[in-house]
This record gives C-alpha cells, structure tokens and sequence, in this order.
C-alpha cells in the first residue's frame, strides 16, 4: 500500500514528506539526530506531530491539519515499528513474543504459537522458540523481533536503524535475514549507513537536518546525488558548474570533458560526480598558474587517516592520497590544494532546480 | 577467584549480577551491614530472653488473645486487599502520567509515611467520626465508621497504603513504558498491554509493595486505637491486646509479641520466597 506523509515536530526541527510506493522498500537515510527516529515515531503514532497528515493507500492514517484532528492511537494503525535494540519482553519465551501479536488480536494460544512458529522459520529462528530472551546474543535477539514485527501483519513496516547496535557477523546474518523479509514488502528502513541502503532499499530518501534533502531510486541517488551531504554519505564527490558542449565549466573556470548522464541545455546548472579513486592531488610543484583543465583549486576541509592512504576533503572532491606523498606533501586543514579529475570516472548530470540550498 | 564468576557468565552467555561477586563490594560495606542487623537483632533476642515458654501456649490462646490474633489478621488482610486495589491506579497515575502539581500530588501521598500514626487517627476521626466532615453524611445512611471493625481497616489502609505506591512507582518508572510502547505498535490495546505486558513486568514489586503493606497493618497501633478504639473481638487487635496486656500480664504481652512477630515472618518469608513465580508462566 502507497504510503504519503508529512509532518512538522517543531522541538526536533523535523519538516519533512515522504512516499513509499507500494511493495517497495525505502531508505531513510541521514545521520544521527538528522530526525529519521522522529518521522518513524510519527508515523507509528509514538510521537504527536504539531501538524502534519498521511494516508496509505485511499484510507487516512492520521490528520493533524488545521481544523482536523485524526490521530489513532499506535495500536489502530497498521504499521509496525521495529526500533535499534529488539526490545522483547523479557517475561515471555521467543516464540510467546512472536505470538503477542496475534494474542492481542483475540487469537487462541494454540493458534497464535503455531503462526508465531512459522514467522520464526521465516527468520531462521525456529530453534530459539523456547529461549528467554536474556538467553538470547543481540543477532539473536533482533532476529525473534523481527518475526514479532512481521507477526502483526503490518500494511507498513517501519526499522530504525535495526543494525546499528549489532556487530559485524550478527549485522551480516540479521540483514541477509531483512532483504528476504523486505522483499515485495512496503517498509521503511531508517539508517545512517549508505551500504545498508544500497544492499535493502529500492528506493532512498536523504534526510538531513529534518528535511528530506533528495529521494529517488537507490542506485540513481546514490550515483548522481543531488545534495552535498547525500554525496558525502554515498562517499562521492560532487561539484557544481555550467554545461557546456563537452561538459561542464566550474566556477573558478576551469573545463571537465567527461561523460554526459543526459540531454541538459547547454548553459544550464549542472553537477558532476566522481568517485575519490578518479581523483589525485597535484603535486604543489606541478600545480599551473591558471586554472587548468580538469582541475579544482581549493582549501582543505576534512583529512582522515586511514590505513594505506590520507583522504582529503576539498572543494567538494575527494581524493586519496598514499602515504608518502601525503609525508612529503603533509597537507593540512585549510591549505590550497589542487584536485585533478579524471574525466573518464566523471560524469555530469542535470542539477534538480527545486533543490534547498546546502 | 573473582574474576570466575565473570568467565562463567560469558561462556554460558546468562548473566551473573555484579552483587554477587564479592571483589566488587568495598571492604567496609559487610561491617556496618552487621551493625544494621545487630540493631534489630539484639531487641528480637532481648524479648526472647523474657518470654516464659513454659506457659507460651496458653498464653496465647486465651480467648481474649485469640480474637485480637484473628482480627488483626482478617483486619490487615482486608487493608493489604484495599492497599492492592487504590495504590496500583495510584501509583501508574503518578509514574505514567502528566498533570499539573504532581510533585504536591506525590508528596501527599506520602503524609501517612511521615505523620505519627495517632495524628493520622485523629485526621481520620474528623472525617469519618459522628461528627466528622463525612461521617454526618454516613450516619445518615445508618453507617458509623468510627470504632467499628471498618473503621481497623480504614486506619490500617491510610498507613500502609504509601508503602505500595511508593514501591510500585519506583517500579514503574525504572521499567520506563517502552515496553507499553513496543506492545502497542504490536497492536495491543492498551487494557490487553496492561494485563500481559505491564503487570507482570511489575510483579514483584507488587509482591514486595502487598508485603510491605500487610506487615505494616498487621503492626498498626496509633491510628487503630484513636480512630477505632479498643473494643474486644471489635477493633482491639494484637498491637492493642499488646498494649493492655503489658499492665496487666507482661507475660501475657511479651507471648503476643513472640507471636506477632513470627506470623510477620511466616508471611514476608512466604512472599519472598517466590517473587518471579508469576512470570514462569
């Protein structure tokens, strides 16, 4: 069922609108405190909005516009929420949890353990069913909350960063278990991790600072973004220009030849993305006077020390540099660097113009 | 030796409370937990050193002694039940819910804690009393409260009752109401949330609140014996048997007492026994 949604928490800075098409999953992607978790707890009715309204499908799922006040308790709508940590009740086994669903519904308890069975073999949990749940690892654990979540047959599915407080060999089978469990089903997958994103969602929607800054299918935004902060998380870089016959103009100048993602007017804003493995740092001996072809001239704003290399932030690009040049070049914040781009890991793409400025 | 117990809980993967393990409790914690004990201890013992054992079978089954023995039970029974029914409500209102001057509502609450209990008898009487704020209107119906076996109750309720609010919201708020809210995305409506989630959840809190309260009762004097009196078979339970007794038949007393105390202990013992035996369910 198509899910649309707005809402405005003043207190969180949250204003933001979405849609979820039907059968499809959709990242919510932003970091920490970007207001995924508000938007979620909205939806699931956990959090009163100051205004706002959604409707899934033709029916409303709530209406809190001005001269309307619709707003079901969590339990009258159909949706789910999933949150970071599983949260099962600690009084009753895996598969009691899993039945709680279906129990509060009216359902037998002969009837409720036998479908609560089957959303564990869903999960690949059938063997924990008679586990308490401090019996249970943390992989474990949000494994049984997810056969509950599923157990009430919710229209939407909402997950908050379920991962997020997993380590790397639960996270792997927990999410190997959610893409069977996403697939043809309508959800919601809030996350600050772009590879979550891109292994589960179809769809993303960017959130940064309460707004939902791009959304579009996974692999378009992930690919072309739009905003600085969506190509920052997808780990790409991105700068603005102008488009030219051959492709785009920069602002100090200076002229990229590459790729064309699409028939853009000459002359019109456009963007180019390149991954940091297409761009260098010239060396300050080799740096020209004017502004040449394929390069930008900027300061320094981010450096991370990773292990083989130094990534640099400037200008919008990212480049990586090893080790010994970054010794004998030692770039700091601020300094002036030149990037050079090559054309062949560029491309240019039609800059959306109703975007938000950064 | 104390890094064992740690091991052991990671290698089976249950959990062993810290509490256990003795390294982690400073070294002058025991000592003074001693003292504590010694404190009520050492009186217990002093009125054992007095209780004439050769007559203690008779002297508690005099007929005066046995009708205090069977109202105070019947009494604090009734006002554990009366504590159970108003101070759950009260206690979830206080620990889930938002009104203005709640900080005044909670201290309120807690008078009875901190007034002597034979104010709190007084307070009462001008309420239910003859001539009391309400007791006209109860009169009027036939009903006369004071010194009477309801009025036992009503002065055992308004002492003990703090003592299950004050425990159950403590509880309460500890177990935050997420799990309510988990239960209700679940589609759970909030009376079935109530009963299968919150409930047990707060089980032996309400074990330890319903003891506490019982044990309270069951030694109430101050309150009992100025709203209700001192009416044999009526409203003289064993605090106030107790109380006669020791002008009359010190012996008489301190048997009572003996026996007062060990019926406190079959009880608190008996509910302590099993606090999770609910959710095993």
């Amino acid at each position: 069922m198509r899910l649309r949604a707005s809402a405005v928490v003043a207190a969180r800075g949250l204003n933001a609108t979405l849609t979820v098409e039907s059968g499809r999953t959709l990242a919510l992607l932003g970091a920490n405190g970007s207001g995924k978790s508000s938007l979620l707890g909205v939806l699931a009715g956990v959090l009163r909005p100051d205004s706002g309204d959604a409707s899934l499908g033709d029916a409303e799922l709530f209406n809190l516009s001005p001269g309307s006040a619709t707003w079901p308790r969590p339990d009258e709508r159909p949706i789910g929420l999933l949150g970071q940590v599983p949260m099962l009740f600690p009084h009753l086994s895996a598969l009691d949890n899993v039945a709680f669903p279906a129990r509060a519904r009216g359902a037998s308890k002969p009837d409720a353990r036998r479908a609560a069975l089957q959303w564990l073999r869903a999960v690949d949990a059938e063997t924990l069913s008679a586990s308490r749940p401090r019996e249970l690892s943390g992989g474990e654990s949000q494994r049984v909350a997810i056969a509950r979540a599923l157990a009430a047959e919710p229209e939407i599915l909402l997950l908050d960063e379920p991962l997020a407080a997993l380590d790397v060999d639960s996270a792997q089978t927990v999410r190997a278990v959610l893409a069977s469990v996403l697939a043809e089903r309508t959800a919601i997958f809030a996350t600050h991790d772009v590879v979550d994103a891109s292994m589960l969602a179809d769809d993303i929607a960017v959130m940064h600072d309460g707004h939902i800054v791009e959304a579009g299918p996974t692999r378009d935004v992930l690919a072309r973004p739009q905003h600085p902060f969506t190509a920052r998380m997808a780990g790409r870089g991105l700068v603005a220009g102008v488009r030219t016959d051959s492709g785009i103009r920069l602002p100090d100048g200076a002229l990229v030849a590459c790729a064309l993602a699409d028939d853009s007017a000459v002359g019109s804003g456009v963007l180019l993305t390149v991954r940091p493995g297409s761009v260098r740092v010239v060396p300050a001996s080799a740096r020209l006077a004017k502004p040449a072809a394929n390069t930008v001239t900027a300061p320094v704003t981010a450096l991370e020390t990773h292990a083989e290399s130094l990534r640099i932030w400037a200008g919008g690009l990212i480049a990586d540099m090893n080790l010994e040049e970054a010794r004998t070049q030692a770039p700091r914040p601020g300094d002036v660097v030149t990037m050079h781009i090559d054309p062949v890991g560029a491309v240019v793409y039609a800059r959306a113009v109703s975007l938000p400025s950064d | 030796m104390t890094l064992m117990p740690d091991v052991k809980a990671r290698v089976t993967g249950r959990r062993t409370s810290p509490a256990r393990v003795a390294g982690y409790v400073p070294g002058w914690v025991l000592p003074i937990a001693i003292l504590g004990a010694l404190l009520v201890l050492v009186p217990l013992v002093a009125m054992g050193t007095r209780v004439d054992w050769a007559n203690f079978g008779t002297l508690v089954s005099s007929p005066s002694a046995l009708a205090a023995v069977g109202l105070s039970l019947r009494t604090s029974l009734a006002a554990t039940v009366w504590c159970v029914l108003l101070g759950v409500p009260m206690a979830i209102v206080l620990a889930r819910m938002d009104f203005p001057f709640k900080a005044l509502a909670r201290t309120l609450v807690l008078v009875p804690l901190v007034l002597p209990p034979v104010v709190g008898g007084l307070a009462l009487l001008y309420a239910f009393g003859r001539r009391g704020l309400l007791g006209g209107a109860f009169s009027f119906l036939g009903i006369d409260i004071a010194f009477s076996t309801t009025a036992v109750v009503l002065a055992q309720t308004f002492v003990a009752l703090p003592f299950m609010v004050l425990t159950l919201e403590s509880a309460l708020r500890a177990q935050g109401a997420a799990y309510e809210g988990v239960a209700a995305t679940l589609g759970a409506r909030r009376g079935y949330a109530f009963r299968t989630v919150t409930l047990p959840l707060m089980w032996p809190a309400l074990v330890a609140g319903t003891v506490l309260c019982f044990a309270r009762a069951l030694g109430e004097f101050g309150a009992t014996i100025t709203f209700a009196g001192s009416l044999e078979g009526v409203t003289r339970t064993v605090p106030l048997e107790i109380y006669l007794q020791r002008e009359v038949d010190p012996d008489a007393a301190v048997a009572l007492s003996l026996l007062l105390i060990i019926i406190a202990l079959v009880i608190v013992g008996f509910a302590y026994r099993r606090p999770s035996g609910r959710s095993e369910r």
